[in-house]
C-alpha cells in the first residue's frame, strides 16, 4: 500500500477568508495537491460573504482536490456531544455539500466517537468511515460498531500521515479521505445504508427527527415526543468508556479488512416472518465470513406496542419479542436456533 | 366505555409427591417414551427441538412434551396464542427439569422427573373466583394483624408451616394497596350484590381491618405530631437488623441497636410516644395479647408509605367512611396531623433526629441536591397529590390550601413534568440506559400520585400538566403490561391502553402467591444484556405463571428466576386484587358471569 500523506487544514476562525485563500495557494502550487480543509458552516460563511471566493473553492470541491472536513457543521469543542448535536451536524452538513457541491462525503473527522447510538448516526448519515483524532488503536483500521449490526470504519489519526499544508513537499502524495477509503471499499456507494436521506430535499431537516425516530431505543423516541423542547441539546452524553472498537491485532491490513467486509452477505435466502403487520425486517446478515451465527434486525414502523413471534425455519428459530413503538431490536442465532438479543455483535476475527 | 369481558381460564395446580408415594399411578413408571416429531412446530417451543424426549396427549387435545430441560404442553385450539404453548419447569412445577416420564389422566398429566413426581392439574376460575383464592390465601398465611405483605414458610411449598412473624419493611404501603384493593371489591360488591349481602358485608370487614392496620401505623409511634411508622412489630418477634426501631415503654420509645442505627451513631436514642392511640385501633395487637409496651415500630418512613396511605384514606373516606362515621373520623385526624406535619416541616417528614428521614423529602432543597434532581418530578407531583388528597377527605382545610397555593407558586406543577427529561439525562451521567436505571417501586408511585392528581383536578390547565407528567412516566411504564398501572393510566389520561395484554395477566396469574421460582434460561425468550452490560432482561414479558413472583417494585423482564423468598415464601394477593378490583370498581373489565 502506498505510504500516503494527508495534508488537513484547520480554519483560524479569526480569519477564516485568509484560510480559504491559504487553502486556494496551497492548491494552485502544485496540481497534484489535494487538501481535506474546513468544516460544512465555513464553507457556508465564506458563501455568503465572500460569493466570488467559494465559486473557486467550489471549484476545486468539484474537481476533488479538496474534500470538506466532516460531519460536522463546525468543529466541536466539548468532548461530550449529545445524539441530537451530531444528528443535526451531519445532516445539515451533507445537505449543504449535496446542495453546493452535487454530493455528499463520506469520511467523517474529528473527536473520538464513544456512543454506538452516535456510530448509529453516522452510519446512517451515509458517513461510512470516521477519522478520529488521537486515538490511541492498534490497528490502522478497525470497527466502530453500533448496537446493531451495523458499523461505520474507524481510522485513528495517529495511524495516519497527516501533516499542516506547511509542511508538505513534493515528495508527498496528497490524497483525500474519501478517495483513500474508496480503495478498500471499492466504491462507499456500494455499502448499504439503512436510511436513504434526500439531501437534496429542502425538508431534509425534519430528517434529523426521522433519523431520532428510527434509532433503535425507544427511550430516545420518547425524548423527542414527550419532551423535545425540552433540553435534549444539553443532554451530554456521558457515555464513557464504551468505544467499541475491533482492533484487528494480527492482521491490519486495511485490503483484508475490505476483503472481510464483501464476505459479510445479505443472505437472501433465509426467509423471517413474524406475527406482526407493521414490524418489518430491516436487515439480515451473517456475522462474519466463516461464522454460522446470523443476526436478524426488525423493527416496528408504527406506533404500536406488540408482542410478537419472531421465526426462521431454516435455522429453527423461533421466539417470543416484545417491541414497542419505532423501536429496533437486534438479535444473533446460532446454528441450533438459540437467539441471544445482540446490543453489540461479536467482532469480526480476522485471524 | 364499555368494559372488556375476562372470560373463565384454566389455571395450573401442580400437586408434588415424593417419589416413592403410594398415590402414584404405576403406570406412570411404566410408560414408554416416545420422542416427539416436532420439525414443523409452528410456535416458539421453551427447549430445543432435540432435547424433548417424551410425549403423551390428553382428553382434552393438549400434547405434552417431556423435555430434559422441562415440561411444554401444547393445545392447538387454545383461543389464545399466549396459552398455546405452556411451560412447566422447576421450583414452581416441577421438582427438577430432567423429565423422564408421562402419563396422561383424563385432562391432567403425571410427570416423572429425575428427583419426584408432579401430578399437573389444571382448575377452572373466572376472574373474580380468583381472585377471592387468592385474597383467602392472603387472608390465611400472610395476614399479621392486618397487615398484609408476605409470610416466609418453614418448609418449601407447605403453606403449613407459616413462621408466626415476619417484618416487612414496606408493610405500611403494601397493605395500603391490598386494603385499597378491597374496597373497591366491597363497593364493586354493594352495586352488584347490595349493601347487605353477606359477601358484601364480609369483604367489607376484610377491607375494614385492613384499613384499620394501616391506620395503627399513624398512632404506633405515638409521637403526636403526625409522624408515622413503616410498620411495626410485637415483643416476641424476631427483629431484623436494619432500620430503626423502638421500643415502646410508658411515654419513652428508646431506638434498639442496629446498624443503622450505629451507622447514625442513635442507638438508644429516646423519643416521646405517649400520644394515645384511638381505642378502634387497639384490637389488633390486644386480641393477639399484647399492649402498648410490646409494640416496637420501625421509623424512617419514606414516600413509598405516605404514597399508598394517601390512597388509602381518600378512598376509605370515601367509601368506608359513609357506613362507618367513626373510622371516617380517624381518617380526618391521621391525614390532618400528618400532612399539617409535612407543612410544618418544610415539605418533609422529619424523625427524632429533627431531621428528615431518607426518602420522605418532597421540597426544594432536595430536587435541587444530586441526589433528589432526578427524583425531583415525581416527588412535587406526591406532595401535590397529598395536598390535593387532604384537602378532599378534609372538606377543604384553609392550611392546606395555603400549602398547595405555596408549591405551585414554587414551580411544583411545572417540575411534575420533568420526570423523562431528568431521568434520562440522570441515567446518561451513570451510563445506564433507563430501564436499567430505573427503581421499579416508583412506577407505583409515579401511577398513584398522577392518576390522583387528574382525577382530582377541576382546571383543565393543570389537569393537562398532570397529563404530561404521567405521560412522561410511560416509556418504562408501559413495557410492564401491569393491569395495575395501564388502568389507573387509562382513566387518568384517556389514553388508548391494550386491554388484551392487561387482561392477560389475570389469566395467567397463578392462583397461588406462593413465590416458588421458575426457570428462565429458555430458548423462545432470548435473553440481552441492558446497555451498560450489567443487567439482563428478557426479550418479551413471560406469562406470570412462568414469572417470578413478586411485589409491584420489581422488573418484571427480569432476567430473574425467583424474588422474595422463593419456595420459602407467600407473598400478598395485592398485586393480582389491587388492579383487579380497581379495574372492575371504574368498569373498565367485568367478569364473563357478571
Amino acid at each position: 500500500m502506498k505510504n500516503y500523506t494527508f495534508a488537513v487544514l484547520k480554519a483560524d476562525k479569526e480569519n477564516l477568508s485568509g484560510s480559504f485563500k491559504k487553502a486556494i495557494a496551497f492548491l494552485e502550487k502544485n496540481e497534484n495537491n489535494k487538501l481535506n480543509a474546513f468544516y460544512a458552516g465555513e464553507y457556508k460563511i465564506i458563501k455568503k460573504n465572500e460569493p466570488e471566493l467559494f465559486e473557486k473553492v467550489k471549484a476545486f470541491v468539484e474537481a476533488e482536490k479538496l474534500q470538506p472536513l466532516g460531519a460536522w457543521w463546525c468543529e466541536s469543542t466539548d468532548e461530550k456531544i449529545s445524539l441530537e448535536n451530531i444528528a443535526r451536524n451531519t445532516l445539515y452538513s451533507q445537505k449543504f455539500f449535496k446542495k453546493n457541491f452535487g454530493k455528499i462525503f463520506r469520511t467523517g473527522y474529528g473527536k473520538k466517537i464513544n456512543n454506538p447510538l452516535a456510530v448509529e448516526i453516522l452510519f446512517r448519515s451515509k458517513t461510512n468511515c470516521y477519522i478520529e483524532e488521537d486515538v490511541c488503536a492498534k490497528a490502522d483500521f478497525y470497527w466502530l460498531d453500533t448496537k446493531n449490526i451495523n458499523r461505520i470504519l474507524g481510522i485513528s489519526t495517529n495511524n495516519l500521515n497527516i501533516k499542516a499544508v506547511d509542511e508538505i513537499t513534493s515528495d508527498d502524495e496528497t490524497i483525500l479521505f474519501d478517495d483513500y477509503v474508496n480503495q478498500f471499499y471499492n466504491n462507499l456507494d456500494d455499502v448499504d445504508a439503512v436510511a436513504d436521506i434526500d439531501y437534496s430535499d429542502p425538508a431534509a431537516e425534519t430528517e434529523i427527527e426521522k433519523l431520532l425516530l428510527s434509532l433503535e431505543t425507544a427511550d430516545v423516541v420518547n425524548v423527542i415526543k414527550n419532551g423535545a423542547e425540552s433540553k435534549i441539546k444539553e443532554i451530554n452524553c456521558a457515555w464513557k468508556n464504551l468505544l467499541c472498537t475491533c482492533p484487528c491485532a494480527n492482521k491490519d491490513k486495511a485490503e483484508e479488512i475490505a476483503k472481510e467486509l464483501e464476505n459479510v452477505e445479505i443472505c437472501a435466502n433465509e426467509i423471517f416472518e413474524t406475527t406482526s403487520e407493521t414490524v418489518e425486517l430491516v436487515a439480515l446478515k451473517k456475522c462474519c465470513k466463516n461464522s454460522d451465527k446470523v443476526v436478524i434486525r426488525i423493527r416496528q414502523t408504527a406506533d404500536v406496542s406488540e408482542k410478537i413471534i419472531v421465526k426462521s425455519k431454516l435455522l429453527d428459530a423461533c421466539f417470543w419479542v416484545d417491541i414497542e413503538p419505532y423501536e429496533t431490536r437486534s438479535f444473533l442465532i446460532d446454528s441450533e436456533g438459540i437467539a441471544v438479543e445482540s446490543n453489540i455483535i461479536e467482532n469480526i476475527d480476522i485471524a | 366505555m364499555k368494559p372488556y369481558i375476562l372470560k373463565r381460564h384454566l389455571n395450573r395446580v401442580p400437586v408434588f409427591y415424593e417419589i416413592d408415594s403410594p398415590e402414584i399411578p404405576k403406570a406412570l413408571f411404566e410408560a414408554e417414551c416416545v420422542k416427539p416429531d416436532l420439525t414443523d412446530f409452528p410456535l416458539p417451543l421453551p427447549s430445543k427441538k432435540k432435547d424433548y424426549t417424551c410425549f403423551v396427549k390428553t382428553d382434552d387435545g393438549a400434547e405434552w412434551y417431556g423435555a430434559t430441560t422441562g415440561l411444554t404442553r401444547y393445545d392447538a385450539n387454545a383461543e389464545r396464542i399466549e396459552d398455546k404453548v405452556m411451560y412447566f419447569a422447576a421450583d414452581r412445577h416441577l421438582n427438577d427439569n430432567n423429565v423422564q416420564k408421562l402419563l396422561a389422566d383424563g385432562n391432567s398429566v403425571w410427570v416423572k422427573t429425575e428427583t419426584g413426581v408432579v401430578h399437573m392439574t389444571f382448575v377452572e376460575y373466572s376472574t373474580d373466583e380468583k381472585a377471592n383464592v387468592l385474597l383467602q390465601e392472603s387472608l390465611d398465611i400472610v395476614d399479621r394483624r392486618g397487615m398484609i405483605s408476605q409470610r416466609y414458610l418453614e418448609k418449601a411449598r407447605d403453606l403449613s408451616t407459616k413462621y408466626y412473624d415476619n417484618e416487612c419493611d414496606n408493610d405500611g404501603g403494601f397493605t395500603a394497596a391490598y386494603a385499597v384493593g378491597e374496597i373497591f371489591h366491597y363497593a364493586t360488591l354493594v352495586r352488584e350484590k347490595g349493601a347487605d349481602d353477606p359477601e358484601t358485608l364480609r369483604i367489607k370487614d376484610v377491607a375494614t381491618r385492613a384499613t384499620e392496620a394501616c391506620l395503627l401505623l399513624f398512632y404506633v409511634p405515638g409521637r403526636g405530631d403526625g409522624f408515622f411508622a413503616r410498620t411495626y412489630m410485637c415483643a416476641d418477634e424476631r427483629l431484623p437488623d436494619d432500620g430503626l426501631f423502638f421500643t415502646r415503654k410508658g411515654d419513652t420509645a428508646t431506638l434498639r441497636d442496629s446498624g443503622y442505627a450505629r451507622h447514625l451513631n442513635a442507638s438508644g436514642a429516646e423519643c416521646y410516644c405517649g400520644a394515645p392511640i384511638p381505642e378502634r385501633l387497639k384490637h389488633l395487637y390486644t386480641d393477639s395479647g399484647y399492649t402498648e409496651d410490646d409494640l416496637i415500630y420501625k421509623a424512617d418512613t419514606s414516600s413509598d408509605e405516605v404514597t399508598l396511605q394517601y390512597l388509602l384514606m381518600r378512598y376509605a373516606h370515601e367509601i368506608l367512611g359513609p357506613v362507618d362515621p367513626e373510622l371516617d373520623e380517624i381518617i380526618k385526624e391521621t391525614i390532618k396531623n400528618t400532612t399539617y406535619h409535612f407543612i410544618d416541616h418544610g415539605y418533609q417528614m422529619c424523625d427524632f433526629h429533627g431531621g428528615p428521614t431518607a426518602w420522605a423529602k418532597w421540597n426544594l432543597d432536595y430536587f435541587n441536591s444530586e441526589m433528589g434532581w432526578s427524583d425531583g418530578a415525581l416527588n412535587a407531583a406526591e406532595m401535590m397529590f397529598y395536598l390535593k388528597a387532604a384537602d378532599l377527605v378534609l372538606g377543604g382545610d384553609e392550611k392546606i390550601k395555603k400549602a398547595l397555593e405555596d408549591v405551585y407558586s414554587l414551580g411544583y406543577p411545572e417540575l411534575a413534568t420533568k420526570h423523562h427529561e431528568r431521568f434520562y439525562k440522570a441515567s446518561m451521567a451513570n451510563d445506564y440506559d433507563l430501564r436499567e436505571d430505573m427503581m421499579y417501586g416508583d412506577h407505583m408511585l409515579a401511577v398513584v400520585s398522577f392518576w390522583q392528581l387528574c382525577d382530582l383536578e377541576k382546571e383543565d390547565e393543570y389537569l393537562e400538566k398532570w397529563k404530561k407528567g404521567f405521560r412522561s412516566w410511560r416509556t418504562t411504564i408501559a413495557k410492564e403490561h401491569s393491569p395495575c398501572y395501564d388502568y389507573a393510566y387509562t382513566l387518568a389520561t384517556g389514553d388508548e391502553i391494550d386491554m388484551e395484554r392487561a387482561a392477560n395477566y389475570f389469566y395467567r396469574c397463578p392462583p397461588s402467591r406462593l413465590a416458588s421460582g421458575v426457570t428462565i434460561n429458555r430458548k423462545d425468550y432470548p435473553m440481552q444484556y441492558r446497555f451498560s452490560g450489567k443487567t439482563k432482561e428478557l426479550s418479551s414479558l413471560l406469562p406470570a405463571d412462568e414469572r417470578f413472583i413478586a411485589k409491584y417494585d420489581r422488573n418484571p423482564m427480569a432476567y430473574c428466576a425467583e424474588d422474595s423468598g422463593g419456595m420459602y415464601c407467600v407473598e400478598s394477593c395485592f398485586v393480582y386484587t389491587f388492579a383487579y378490583w380497581t379495574g372492575r370498581y371504574f368498569g373498565l373489565i367485568k367478569g364473563e358471569e357478571e
